[in-house]
C-alpha cells in the first residue's frame, strides 16, 4: 500500500509540471474553426440575401437602363422636332426656294395633297385622343403641334415680312411650308401611333417571367403505427423556418386567368427534441458546462439494422452514416444479439430535412386588375425530392448524421395562395404572394409512416411582361 | 491577475489576439496533460484542439471561480473522458495477468524522465490509462471515477491496480534490466 502511495506520488511529482509545445498548426486549427463557425453561422444568412440582393439588382438595373433609353430617345425626337421647326427664317426660305424649285407646277394637286395630309394628322389625333392611357402623350404632341405651328407662323411671318412676291406666290409657299413641316410632326405622329398600338396589343395575353424568394416556415402532419411509435423515443412537433424560391413562367390569357408554371426550390424541415432525460452527475463541478450524463437503464432509440444504425423519427427511419459527436455509446453496444438494443443516446435536436424542387400548374385568377392587382392562385406541384439528410444538433454544432428512409423521389402538393402586385414601369412588377402548399400524399413510402410536409412562404419577387 | 481577467474578456469578446496569448500560455501544459491521456501523439493533438475550441467557444460560461488553468485542465480532461467512451468498444480491455513485482520501482521512476514516463502511459491500454490519469493526477476517489467512466467502483480499484502493475513491469522491463538480470541469473 505504502509502495503504491509512493509510486503514485513519484508519478505525479514528475508529471505535474510536464509542459510540451505543441505544434503550431493546433494553433491555426482551432482559430480557423473558431472563425470558420462564426462564419458558418453568418453565411447561412448571408447568402440567401446576397442572393436576393443580387436578383432584386439586376432587376432595377434591366429597368433603370430600359427606362433612360426610351428618355433619350424621345427627347432625341423631340429635340430634331424643334429643330426642324425654329429653323431659322433664312433656312426656311432657302429650303422653300429649293423646294418651290423641285416641285411641279401644278399647284393644285399638291394643295390637295397637303390637305389629304392634314386630315390624317387629325384622325391620328383623335385616334390618339381615344386611348385614355395615352391622353397624356397626346397631350403633349397636341401641345408640341401648336408648338410648330406657333414657330410656322413666326417664320412665315418673317417671311412675309421680307417677301416681296406677290400674295399668290405667298399663298403657295405657305402650303409648301405646311408640306415641308408635315413630315417632322408626321414622325411625332407615327411614333405616337406605333405607342398606342403597342400598349393596345398589350392588353390582350402575354407571357411573363418571375423570380422569387420566399421565407417561409414548414412543418408537417405525421402518423405513425402503434409499432413504430412505441420505439420513437421522441416525437417532432417543431417546424422549421427555411428560404426558398425559384422563376416562374406565367401565361396571361385576354381575360383575368393566368396560366403558371416554372421551377422552384423549397424545403421541408421539422426539429424534434430528444426527450431522454440525463441525469448530470457531478452537482459540485458546476463551473463545468458539460457534465457528463449517466446512460439510463432502458432507452432504445437507436438500433442495429443490416449493420446499420437506424432510429424511429418522425418523418421516417433514420438511417445513420457517422455517428454524431457527443454521442453515448453504452457498454453492450458491442455485444451483438443483445436483447436490449439500447445502443445509443445521442443528446441534442434532431431535425429531418428534405429538399424539394418543386414544378407547378398553377391557375391565377385576377381580381383586381390594373396597376395594383390582386390574384387567387391555386393548383398543384410535382415535387422532386433533391435533398434528404438528417442532421443533429448539439453542444458540437450541426451535423449531418445520415438520411432518412423510404422516401419517395415524386410527389404532389396542392397549393394555394394570394398574389399582391404592383406594376411600374411597362414590363415590371413587383408581387408579394402567401402561399400555402401541402403535400397530398405521404412522402414516405413506408406503411408504418404517414408524413406529409406543408409550408407557408411568403413569395416576394419581380416579374417582367413581355 | 487583472490582465488574466482582461485577457479572458477580451478572448470572449472575440479578440483573436488574446486568444492567441491565452493560447500560448496554457497550451503546452495542457498538451502535456493530453499526452498523458491518449495514446499517441496524434490522438493528443486532436483533443488539445478539440479542447481548445471548447474552451474559446465556452469561455463566457467561466465564471472567474478557482483558476482558469483548472478549468481548462478539465476540459482536457473531458475531452479525453468522452474520446474514451466512444473508442472503449473498440479497445476492449486485454485481461493481463497481475504482475508480482519484487522490485522496487520507485528509485527508475525518479531516473525516468517525464516523457518517458508519459509514454509508458500511453502504451496502458485506455480504460487503465483513463483510471491512472484520474486518479493520480486528478486526485479523484473511485467513486468519481466510476461514475465519470461508467463502471463500478470495484472495477475502478482494480483497473488502478492493474496500470499500476503494468507500469511496473514496463519499467523495471526497460530500465531495470540489471537489477533483473542479477534475479535471473540467481
Amino acid at each position: 500500500m505504502k509502495e503504491e502511495k509512493n509510486i503514485d506520488s513519484g508519478i505525479r511529482e514528475k508529471l505535474e509540471d510536464f509542459q510540451v509545445s505543441p505544434p503550431p498548426h493546433i494553433w491555426d486549427n482551432v482559430q480557423g474553426n473558431l472563425l470558420g463557425h462564426k462564419r458558418r453561422r453568418r453565411l447561412a444568412y448571408v447568402g440567401w440575401i446576397a442572393a436576393a440582393a443580387v436578383i432584386v439588382m439586376a432587376f432595377i438595373a434591366g429597368w433603370y437602363f430600359n427606362e433612360s433609353s426610351r428618355e433619350e430617345i424621345s427627347a432625341e425626337i423631340v429635340e430634331e422636332t424643334f429643330e426642324n421647326v425654329t429653323k431659322n427664317p433664312e433656312d426656311i426660305n432657302q429650303t422653300e426656294e429649293k423646294t418651290i424649285a423641285e416641285i411641279p407646277k401644278n399647284n393644285e394637286h399638291e394643295t390637295g395633297n397637303v390637305e389629304s395630309s392634314d386630315d390624317i394628322m387629325l384622325a391620328s389625333a383623335m385616334q390618339a385622343n381615344s386611348s385614355d392611357t395615352e391622353r397624356k402623350n397626346t397631350e403633349n404632341s397636341e401641345l408640341r403641334r401648336e408648338l410648330t405651328l406657333f414657330a410656322k407662323l413666326e417664320s412665315e411671318e418673317a417671311t412675309i415680312v421680307d417677301n416681296k412676291f406677290p400674295n399668290a406666290e405667298l399663298a403657295k409657299r405657305k402650303e409648301i411650308t405646311s408640306l415641308a413641316k408635315l413630315s417632322a410632326e408626321d414622325e411625332m405622329l407615327v411614333a405616337e401611333n406605333i405607342k398606342y398600338i403597342q400598349s393596345s396589343s398589350e392588353k390582350e395575353g402575354g407571357w411573363k417571367m418571375g423570380m422569387f424568394v420566399s421565407p417561409g416556415y414548414s412543418s408537417f402532419n405525421a402518423s405513425h403505427s402503434e409499432t413504430y411509435a412505441q420505439n420513437m423515443t421522441y416525437s417532432g412537433n417543431d417546424g422549421a423556418s427555411n428560404i426558398g424560391g425559384g422563376v416562374s413562367v406565367q401565361y396571361k390569357t385576354r381575360k383575368r386567368w393566368i396560366f403558371e408554371s416554372g421551377l422552384y426550390y423549397n424545403q421541408s424541415g421539422q426539429e424534434s427534441g430528444n426527450t431522454v432525460n440525463f441525469l448530470a452527475i457531478k452537482d459540485d463541478a458546476d463551473y463545468m458546462f458539460d457534465a457528463p450524463e449517466r446512460v439510463p437503464d432502458l432507452t432504445s432509440n437507436v438500433r442495429v439494422e443490416n449493420q446499420n444504425l437506424v432510429m424511429n423519427g418522425t418523418a421516417g427511419v433514420i438511417e445513420f452514416k457517422s455517428t454524431p459527436k457527443g454521442t453515448t455509446l453504452n457498454k453492450e453496444f458491442d455485444t451483438s444479439g443483445s436483447l436490449s438494443a439500447d445502443v445509443m443516446i445521442p443528446d441534442g435536436e434532431f431535425t429531418q430535412v428534405f429538399d424539394f424542387m418543386e414544378i407547378p400548374l398553377f391557375v391565377r385568377y385576377r381580381v383586381i386588375d390594373s396597376k395594383f392587382g390582386l390574384e387567387f392562385i391555386t393548383g398543384l406541384n410535382a415535387g422532386i425530392v433533391v435533398g434528404n439528410n438528417s442532421f443533429v444538433n448539439n453542444q458540437y454544432g450541426l451535423q449531418n448524421v445520415g438520411e432518412t428512409k423510404d422516401i419517395s423521389t415524386l410527389n404532389v402538393s396542392g397549393t394555394l395562395g394570394l398574389g399582391f402586385n404592383y406594376a411600374f414601369g411597362k414590363h415590371f412588377s413587383v408581387a408579394l404572394e402567401p402561399r400555402y402548399s401541402h403535400y397530398l400524399n405521404s412522402i414516405n413510402t413506408n406503411s408504418s409512416v404517414d408524413f406529409r410536409p406543408y409550408r407557408i412562404g411568403l413569395y416576394t419577387g419581380l416579374t417582367y411582361e413581355f | 491577475m487583472e490582465d488574466l481577467k482582461n485577457i479572458i474578456e477580451e478572448s470572449v469578446s472575440g479578440n483573436a489576439r488574446a486568444q492567441e496569448t491565452l493560447y500560448s500560455m496554457l497550451a503546452p501544459k495542457m498538451f502535456g496533460v493530453c499526452l498523458r491521456y491518449s495514446r499517441d501523439r496524434t490522438e493528443a493533438e486532436d483533443n488539445l484542439q478539440e479542447g481548445f475550441i471548447r474552451v474559446f467557444t465556452y469561455l463566457k460560461n467561466y465564471r472567474h471561480e478557482g483558476s482558469l488553468e483548472g478549468w481548462v485542465r478539465r476540459i482536457m480532461v473531458n475531452v479525453s473522458l468522452e474520446k474514451f467512451r466512444k473508442q472503449n468498444i473498440m479497445h476492449p480491455v486485454e485481461d493481463i495477468s497481475l504482475y508480482d513485482a519484487r522490485v522496487d520501482t520507485n528509485d527508475i521512476i525518479e531516473k525516468l524522465s517525464a516523457e518517458e514516463l508519459v509514454k509508458l502511459i500511453q502504451e496502458l491500454p485506455p480504460r487503465y490509462r483513463m483510471v491512472f490519469n484520474l486518479y493520480v493526477m486528478e486526485g479523484f476517489n473511485h467513486k468519481e471515477i466510476g461514475e465519470e467512466m461508467q463502471i463500478s467502483e470495484g472495477t475502478s480499484k482494480s483497473n488502478l491496480a492493474r496500470a499500476r502493475d503494468i507500469l511496473k513491469k514496463k519499467v523495471t522491463e526497460l530500465y531495470g534490466e540489471t537489477e533483473d538480470r542479477s534475479n535471473y541469473t540467481a
